[in-house]
């Protein structure tokens, strides 16, 4: 036996490499034992024991690393020591890394991506504005879901991103549509030549999914934040998204999607489409239809008639055809709406919708107050008519649960249900009610099992009372849950389901107009 | 024009926040990076001010 | 053959950036408590794609990044791996180069105290399955089950596992001159018989805590016996005399005394350390805390 060895003076390696090579070593063709080892006293001694201490080695340090390689016979021990020097120089190279590496901030994450050209921001609100601000100075688009985000930092962001031309898309941004991307709360939509602009995130997700229904598809749908059509912020990230969809080749109708915005905001968004040729749909609800017009855009009073408005013009269908069509399902419509009313007792007088899109709540409202009269809530379009407990409801009633007061310190009514699911079940007992009203919004961001969760509730709920159950399902065939099997699921259970809330609110409103069918 | 750059290109996101974000992206075959964020000194004001007088700003 | 020289200069850089040439381009997410901002200057005594050591006014400073996450005398930087930064051996490192503004300062002392003392000692027997379950196999674990002894088979191997068994066994035993023999032995670039120091060094420290017992003149004996001219792994001795701690072992600590839900994952994480060095140091802590609980500190019943 013969034993051959090497000293390597200043080199370190780490412990697993040295782990690894000897291994290998050990394993070479009349290699007998192979090790490295730090030239430490202690090591020397075991050596010894060993019969691989030589001479050479008595005076390594504790820093040296020795390699000491014992064989069959001297041609075996000097190709060994060869080959395990060789290893030890090809293990320089092998990447040990086994965790993934996620970058602390959004510098160090550019240079790991760096093509990126969106910044997603949903720290708390005193932060995001700090995060916006970086990604912006990096020439990134962004957008922040983050809400309470201070008023002077909001306007500084929203100003730099105009003036850089860069989407803002927020601060209180839930829902965009970018390249067919789904961020946030956002549904899978096909894409196509209708671009939509909007300051309302469920509204987004409304129009977006009823127009991939439809055989329609998105260019870009570009969120706002609901706080940008105010006359602080003059829809500053609202013009800069329409601006683009001007210019977008790929975009060939433009549909706007806000609550009535400033006169101040209307005017600029005037302006910008004076040189426009697109036609452009603007669906700001409750505003006088006079008004849109005056700025050159064509008005629709509900989300589903901007839906429907828009893909008709993007498959240059004819205005006579498209009100033939409208007419003809508004005449179905209403006679759903007898066959259900037959259902109702006397004392079934009331409207309860339990909401939890923000945007269909407030849509519901303006459709129904020409048709049912007072509707109190917990953002009633009246504030005379501010409910004075949310969690108790009075006479029509419709509860926004995405507020506040329902949302502090429990996730989103998108993806909890047990607040409603409770509420929901108080309405059924109590005999005065005639409709309870429920929106279930589907999609990337909400609950997952929304026919498990909700469909059992809304049997309890046609077993404890009389009420009549309307669901509006918004969402695509495309997103993750099953949308089929949800609207069965509701129907199985007693549920009468549509696909859109502006036409079930009608329907809502037809019902109660004309109790038992008369 | 940015915007029109932005469309015409392959998105590629960098998420600071909501892993959900991250997650419904990478389902639908879209680049994204997580940020592992941490808000400034742990977000204690005590602690920065240590800090900045430890390198005497 | 050709040349390969050190990691740092093969990757094209044969020096630390300048300061004031556009350079802070890395911020810093924490830094050790043990670390003096003030010294900026220092010289780099190793680096890896990982670590890089600098000798900074004789104490020693390493740059690292998350994955190995922080310590008293780690500055951790937000970058996957430190070619950005590195040098050659014997070069300068200017700390300037790096953005503190946004780092958190990171407490390196346990966060244990006597109130503890009943929840750790329940959760105690999770730690040792781990390690006997997950240690790589020449790891100093064989001392917490006998089977393991099986997976040393060269002569050397074997030979390196009866001399740590038998020179830490004299140690515990109050022969504290038996250091002097543990001290370099075995596997590793912080080699295995400092590890299992390191690991009584804390022991003793935590251990002290707990029974709320003066330790500090025997850790720091221990210390003086233990040190030898390999820096990395003295240092790594020093602040365990020192009842300091890194992140993944304090993290460790923490789970025992306050969460059993996240042993699994915190043991995990430190055994992922080196080859066998997170190995050895649990086997260490774990073999003298149950050896302290039983019969006290076995040095200081020689008087």
């Amino acid at each position: 036996m013969v034993a051959k060895g090497v000293i390597k003076k200043g080199e370190y390696f780490d412990s697993v490499t040295l782990m690894l090579v000897a291994r290998d070593a050990s394993k070479i063709d009349g290699v007998i034992d192979a090790t490295i080892v730090m030239g430490t006293a202690q090591n020397k001694s075991i050596l010894e024991m060993s019969e691989m201490l030589l001479d050479e080695f008595r005076n390594a340090s504790d820093n040296d690393l020795i390699i000491a390689v014992k064989a069959k016979n001297e041609a075996a021990a000097v190709s060994g020591l060869k080959s395990t020097q060789d290893l030890l120089e090809r293990s320089r190279q092998k990447t040990t890394d086994s965790s993934e590496y996620m970058p602390k901030s959004i510098e160090s994450a550019f240079k790991v991506l760096p093509g990126a050209n969106m910044v997603i921001i949903s720290v708390a609100g005193k932060y995001a504005a700090e995060e916006a601000m970086k990604a912006l100075q990096h020439d990134l688009h962004v957008m922040i879901f983050s809400d309470n985000v201070p008023k002077d930092k909001t306007l500084e962001i929203k100003k730099l991103g105009r003036e850089k031309g860069l989407l803002v898309m927020g601060p209180d941004c839930g829902t965009a549509i970018i390249n067919g991307a789904p961020l946030g709360f956002a549904n899978v939509v096909n894409r196509g030549d209708i671009g939509i602009v909007s300051a309302a995130g469920t509204g987004l997700q409304e129009v977006s999914s009823i127009i991939s229904n439809e055989g329609g598809g998105i260019s870009q749908g570009i969120g706002t934040g609901g706080i940008d059509m105010k006359k602080d912020f003059g829809g500053l990230s609202f013009l800069t998204g329409l601006e683009a969809l001007i210019a977008d080749p790929q975009t060939k109708i433009i549909t706007l999607i806000s609550k009535p915005p400033h006169p101040e905001v209307l005017e600029r968004i005037g302006e910008v489409l004076k040189t426009n040729k697109k036609p452009v749909v603007a669906a700001f609800l409750g505003a006088d239809p006079a008004l849109v017009k005056s700025i050159g855009a064509i008005p629709a009073s509900s989300l589903e008639e901007a839906a429907l408005l828009s893909v008709s013009l993007s498959k240059d269908v004819s205005m006579e055809q498209f009100n033939k069509e409208i007419k003809e399902s508004e005449n179905k419509l209403k006679e759903l709406a007898k066959g259900l009313a037959k259902q109702l007792q006397p004392e079934q007088k009331y409207l309860r919708g339990l909401f939890q899109g923000g945007t269909l709540a407030y849509e519901t409202q303006v459709i129904l107050k020409d048709m049912i009269g007072e509707i109190n809530s917990n953002v009633p379009l009246d504030p005379t008519l501010k409910l004075a407990d949310s969690w108790r409801s009075v006479g029509h009633t419709v509860v926004d649960l995405g507020e506040d007061e329902f949302t502090v310190g429990r996730p989103h009514p998108q993806i909890d249900f047990s607040l409603r699911n409770k509420r929901i079940l108080e309405e059924a007992r109590d005999k005065s009610v005639a409709i309870i009203y429920l929106d279930v919004v589907i999609g990337h961001g909400t609950n997952l099992n929304p026919g498990e969760e909700l469909a059992p509730v809304i049997s309890e709920a046609r077993n404890a009372g009389n009420a009549l159950i309307i669901v509006t399902v918004t969402g695509t065939d495309r997103d993750p849950q099953n949308k089929h099997k949800i609207v069965k699921m509701y129907k199985d259970a007693g549920a009468i389901v549509l696909e859109r809330n502006a036409s079930a609110s009608r329907l809502a409103g037809y019902i109660l107009q004309n109790p038992r069918g008369n | 024009m940015k915007t029109l750059d932005l469309f015409t290109s392959e998105l590629k996101v960098i998420n600071v926040g909501l892993t959900s974000f991250k997650e419904s992206l990478e389902q639908e075959g879209f680049k994204v990076i997580q940020v592992d964020w941490r808000p400034p000194a742990g977000g204690d004001e005590e602690v920065m001010e240590a800090l900045r007088k430890l390198m005497g700003k | 053959m050709s040349e390969l020289d050190t990691p740092s200069s093969r990757l094209g850089v044969s020096s630390f950036p300048e300061e004031g040439k556009n350079s802070v381009n890395i911020a810093a997410v924490s830094v050790g408590d043990d670390i003096d901002l003030h010294e900026r200057r220092g010289v780099i005594h190793t680096a890896f794609r990982h670590v890089i050591n600098c000798k900074v006014n004789g104490s020693l400073v390493s740059i690292v990044t998350p994955a190995i996450g922080s310590g008293p005398n780690n500055i951790v930087v937000d970058s996957a791996d430190l070619t950005s930064l590195t040098g050659r051996e014997g070069c300068i490192c200017n700390l300037s180069v790096i953005d503190f503004s946004n780092a958190r300062v990171f407490d390196s002392r346990p966060v244990l105290d006597e109130r503890d003392s009943s929840e750790f000692l329940t959760n105690f027997h999770f730690l040792e399955q781990i390690v006997i379950d997950e240690a790589s196999p020449l790891s100093c674990a064989f001392m917490l089950d006998e089977r393991r002894a099986g997976f040393f088979s060269t002569p050397f191997e074997t030979g390196v596992r009866d001399h740590l068994r038998h020179s830490y066994a004299g140690f515990l035993n109050g022969s504290i001159e038996e250091v002097g023999l543990l001290k370099g032995a075995g596997f590793g670039l912080t080699p295995q018989g400092d590890d299992l120091i390191s690991g009584t060094l804390i022991a003793i420290y935590v251990y002290g805590l707990m029974k709320q017992l003066p330790t500090e003149g025997l850790r720091h004996e221990i210390y003086n016996r233990a040190r030898t001219s390999n820096e990395i792994s003295s240092s790594f001795l020093l602040y365990a005399s020192l009842g300091r701690v890194y992140e993944k072992f304090k993290d460790l600590l923490d789970a025992l005394a306050h969460d059993r839900t996240r042993i699994h994952d915190a043991a995990s994480r430190f055994l992922g350390i080196g080859e066998t060095s997170g190995a050895d140091v649990s086997t260490g802590f774990i073999v003298s805390m149950k050896k302290f609980y039983k019969g006290g500190l076995p040095w200081l019943q020689k008087e």
